[in-house]
C-alpha cells in the first residue's frame, strides 16, 4: 500500500466521524460498518430526545453516548484507513480502538439505561400507597388487630434458620448423625411454633407463607422422591416400572392441573375445610418426581465398582443401597436439590390460583384493592421473589464450587 | 435399528439383573399392591365424598352442547388444546431467537454485553413466571401506546381467533413465556457453545473465517447436537407453563377445563380430561424431540 493510498484511506475514514459506520463500509470493512450504521441508527432517535429533555445526568450521558458513537467510528474508521485493506478479517484491522469504543459506547448506553429506569421507578405515583401495606407482602394479614396476638410465632423462623445453618456447618465437617439431629430439632421446633399460623386457617400470608409452602414442599418430598428415585434404579422391573409411571407422568403434566386436580378432590378423602392440606399435598407430590430424577442421576453418576465392591464385600442390596450408594449419591445431589428448591419457591405463586394467599396472592389482593399501581405492585413483589430466588441460586453456585474442589 | 440400540443400552446398564426368586417376586408383588390400593383408597374415598354431597361424576357432559362456544364440551376442549399448541409453537421460536442471542452475548469479549446478558437471564430466571404475565399483562401492555396495543391486539386477536381484546393477553402470555424460557434457553447455548472444543474457534480463525461466519458455520452446528436434548426440555416446559395464561382469561386448553368446571359444575371430569390433555401433549412432543435426536444422533459421540 503506497503512502498516498493510506492517506486517502484516512480521509475516507474520517466520513465515520460525521456519519457512523460509512468510512467502514467504503474502505470495504461490511461488517464493522454495519454495525456502526446500525448503531447509530439505534441510538439517535431515543438518545435525542433525552438530550433535549431530560434528567440532567441523563442528558449529558445520552450527549457522551452519541460523541462516543461518532469518535469511536471516526477513530477507528481512520486508523483502519491508514493500516489499508489486506487479507486479515473485518475487525482485525482495527482491533485495538475498535474494542476500546465498541465497550466504551456500551458503557454509556447501560448507564444511560439503568439511569433512565431509576427515574421511572422513582417517578411512578402510587409508591407511597404500596409502601403503606408492605408489612402485607411479608406476613399477609399476620399484623391486622385481628390476628395481632399470635404473631409472635413467627420467631418459629429462628430455630429453623438456626437448625439448619448449625446442621449444615456439622454436615461439612463430615458429621452426618449430629448435623441430622441438630436440623431435625430445629425444624422440629420451626413447625411446633409456626404450626398455629397455618392450622385451621391460615393467618400468615405472603412471602412467609411462600417460604413456608417451599420449604413444607422439599422437606416431605425428599423421602418421597429418594423412594422413587431409587425405585427407578432398581433390578425389579415391577419397580422399576411403577416408579417410571408416577415420575413421568407428574413430569408430564402442568403444576396447576396437580394442584387443581388435588385442591378440587383431595378434601372429599381427607375431610371439610382441607383445602390447604391438599394444596400442600400437591406440593410435595409434584416436587417429588423431580426429586426422584436427581436422586436417580446422582445414583446413575456414580461409578460402578462402587456397587460391585459393596456387593463383593457381602453387603446386601439394601445394605449396599443405605450405606454406600446414597451417601455418596446425596452428596451430589445437593446444588440440584437447592436449585429444585428454587424452582419449588417459584412455583408456590401457582397457589394463589386456588385462593392460598402467599405473596402473589397478597399482590393480586392489593392490586384489586387499589385498582391501580400495577407496575408498583407487581415490580416490589418480583423485587422479593427475585432477593430470595437470586440468593438461593448463588447459595447452589457456591456449594457446587465447593463440591468440585473436593473431588 | 432403533430397538437394537435401545436394548444393547438396557442389557448393558443392568448387567447383574437379580434372577426371579420367591424373594423378589414377593417384594415387587407387595410394591404393585401397595402402589395400586394407595392409589384405590385415595380414588375410593373421593368418590365416596363426591357421591355424599350429591355430585355424580359425569362422564357424558363432554358430549353436551358447551354454554360458552359453539359446539359441545368436548369440542371446546380441542379448541383450546389447539390453541395451546400455537402459543407454545410461536413462543418456542420467539424464545429461541431471543435465547440463542442472549446465549451469545454471554460469551461477547464485550465486558458490558456479556454483563447485560447475564443480567437478562437472572433476572428472568429468578422470578415467576406468573408474576411475569401480571406484569405484562396489567403493567407492561396496558402502558403501550394505544395505537400499538390495538393494532397488535387485533392481529394477535384475528391469528389465535379470539377478539381485539383478548388479543392483548395472547400478547402478554406470548411475551412473557417466551421471554421467560429464552432466559433458560440462553443458558442451554451458552452450554453447549463452552462444550465445542476451544481448537474448533482456533482453527477457525486461522482458517480466516471471521467471528460471525466461525459462530455460524463452524460452532453452532456442532453446538446444536449436544443442546437439541436440554433444548427439547425446555419446550416440553414452555408447554406445561402455557397453562398459566388461562389465569388472564386467555383461553387456552387449562381455560376450558375452569369453564367447563364453572358452567357444568362437573369439576372432575373436566380437570382429568385437561389433564390428560397435556399428557397427550407431552407425550407427543416427547416422541417428536426423540425423531429429531435420531435424526442429529452423530455415530463418533
Amino acid at each position: 500500500m503506497t503512502a498516498t493510498g493510506s492517506r486517502s484511506g484516512a480521509g475516507v475514514g474520517a466520513l465515520s466521524f460525521l456519519i457512523p459506520g460509512a468510512g467502514q463500509l467504503l474502505l470495504g470493512a461490511r461488517l464493522t460498518g454495519v454495525q456502526y450504521l446500525l448503531a447509530a441508527l439505534l441510538l439517535w432517535p431515543p438518545a435525542f430526545p433525552v438530550v433535549q429533555a431530560g434528567p440532567p445526568e441523563a442528558r449529558l450521558l445520552a450527549a457522551l453516548t452519541l460523541l462516543a458513537l461518532h469518535l469511536g467510528a471516526g477513530l477507528t474508521a481512520v486508523e483502519g484507513g491508514k493500516r489499508g485493506l489486506g487479507l486479515e478479517s473485518d475487525l482485525a484491522r482495527a482491533p485495538r480502538s475498535y474494542r476500546l469504543w465498541s465497550t466504551l459506547c456500551s458503557g454509556l448506553v447501560a448507564l444511560l439505561l439503568a439511569d433512565l429506569f431509576v427515574h421511572w421507578v422513582l417517578g411512578l405515583p402510587s409508591w407511597g400507597r404500596v409502601f403503606a401495606s408492605a408489612q402485607q407482602f411479608f406476613v399477609g394479614r399476620l399484623f391486622s388487630d385481628e390476628y395481632r396476638a399470635q404473631a409472635w410465632h413467627l420467631w418459629g423462623f429462628v430455630p429453623a434458620v438456626l437448625g439448619l445453618g448449625a446442621g449444615w456447618t456439622l454436615f461439612q465437617r463430615r458429621r452426618g448423625g449430629p448435623a441430622l439431629m441438630v436440623s431435625g430439632v430445629g425444624t422440629l421446633l420451626a413447625a411446633a411454633l409456626l404450626w398455629p399460623l397455618l392450622f385451621p386457617t391460615q393467618i400468615v400470608g405472603g412471602l412467609a407463607m411462600s417460604l413456608i409452602l417451599a420449604f413444607l414442599g422439599i422437606l416431605f418430598s425428599l423421602p418421597l422422591g429418594i423412594l422413587f428415585g431409587v425405585g427407578r434404579t432398581s433390578e425389579l422391573p415391577v419397580i422399576r416400572g411403577i416408579s417410571g409411571v408416577y415420575v413421568e407422568f407428574l413430569r408430564s403434566v402442568p403444576f396447576v392441573a396437580v394442584i387443581f386436580l388435588f385442591y378440587l378432590n383431595l378434601p372429599y378423602a381427607l375431610g371439610n375445610n382441607t383445602q390447604f392440606q391438599a394444596v400442600v399435598l400437591a406440593l410435595v407430590i409434584f416436587t417429588s418426581a423431580y426429586v426422584a430424577e436427581i436422586v436417580r442421576a446422582g445414583i446413575l453418576a456414580l461409578p460402578g465398582g462402587q456397587v460391585e465392591a459393596a456387593r463383593s464385600l457381602g453387603l446386601s442390596g439394601a445394605q449396599t443401597m443405605l450405606k454406600v450408594v446414597l451417601p455418596q449419591a446425596l452428596q451430589n445431589m445437593i446444588p440440584p436439590l437447592v436449585g429444585q428448591f428454587i424452582s419449588l419457591f417459584k412455583d408456590t405463586s401457582l397457589t394463589s390460583i386456588v385462593a392460598v394467599l402467599e405473596l402473589t396472592g397478597v399482590a393480586r389482593g392489593i392490586q384489586n384493592r387499589l385498582s391501580a399501581a400495577n407496575f408498583e405492585i407487581f415490580l416490589f413483589t418480583a423485587l422479593l421473589y427475585f432477593l430470595v430466588a437470586y440468593g438461593l441460586s448463588r447459595v447452589a453456585r457456591a456449594l457446587e464450587q465447593r463440591g468440585a474442589a473436593a473431588r | 435399528m432403533f430397538w437394537r440400540h435401545v436394548l444393547t443400552h438396557r442389557t448393558a446398564r443392568s448387567v447383574n439383573r437379580s434372577p426371579l426368586t420367591p424373594r423378589t417376586a414377593l417384594l415387587q408383588g407387595a410394591a404393585l399392591l401397595l402402589f395400586v390400593g394407595v392409589l384405590a383408597f385415595v380414588g375410593v374415598q373421593v368418590a365416596a365424598g363426591i357421591g355424599r354431597n350429591n355430585i355424580n361424576i359425569d362422564w357424558s357432559v363432554l358430549g353436551r352442547k358447551s354454554q360458552f362456544t359453539d359446539g359441545s364440551n368436548l369440542s371446546s376442549l380441542l379448541v383450546g388444546l389447539w390453541f395451546t399448541v400455537r402459543l407454545a409453537l410461536l413462543s418456542i421460536v420467539l424464545a429461541l431467537l431471543l435465547g440463542t442471542l442472549v446465549g451469545v452475548a454471554r460469551l461477547s469479549s464485550n465486558v458490558v454485553v456479556r454483563s447485560a446478558a447475564a443480567f437478562y437471564v437472572e433476572l428472568f430466571r429468578n422470578t415467576p413466571l406468573l408474576i411475569q404475565i401480571f406484569f405484562w399483562n396489567f403493567a407492561l401492555v396496558a402502558a403501550l401506546p394505544r395505537e400499538v396495543r390495538e393494532s397488535l391486539g387485533t392481529l394477535l386477536g384475528t391469528l389465535f381467533g379470539t377478539g381485539p381484546l383478548l388479543g392483548e393477553a395472547v400478547l402478554a402470555s406470548i411475551g412473557a413465556l417466551s421471554i421467560y424460557t429464552s432466559s433458560y434457553i440462553a443458558e442451554t447455548v451458552r452450554a453447549g457453545i463452552q462444550s465445542v472444543p476451544k481448537g474448533q474457534f482456533e482453527a477457525a480463525a486461522s482458517l480466516g473465517l471471521s467471528g460471525t461466519q466461525s459462530l455460524t458455520k463452524i460452532i453452532l452446528p456442532q453446538a446444536l447436537r449436544v443442546v437439541i436434548s436440554p433444548l427439547g426440555n425446555q419446550f416440553l416446559n414452555l408447554t406445561k407453563n402455557s397453562s398459566l395464561v388461562s389465569v388472564i382469561g386467555v383461553g387456552d386448553l387449562f381455560y376450558s377445563n375452569i369453564q367447563i368446571q364453572n358452567y357444568e359444575g362437573q369439576g372432575f371430569v373436566a380437570i382429568v380430561s385437561v389433564t390428560l390433555g397435556y399428557l397427550l401433549l407431552s407425550l407427543a412432543i416427547t416422541a417428536a424431540l426423540g425423531l429429531v435426536r435420531r435424526r442429529l444422533w452423530l455415530p463418533s459421540r
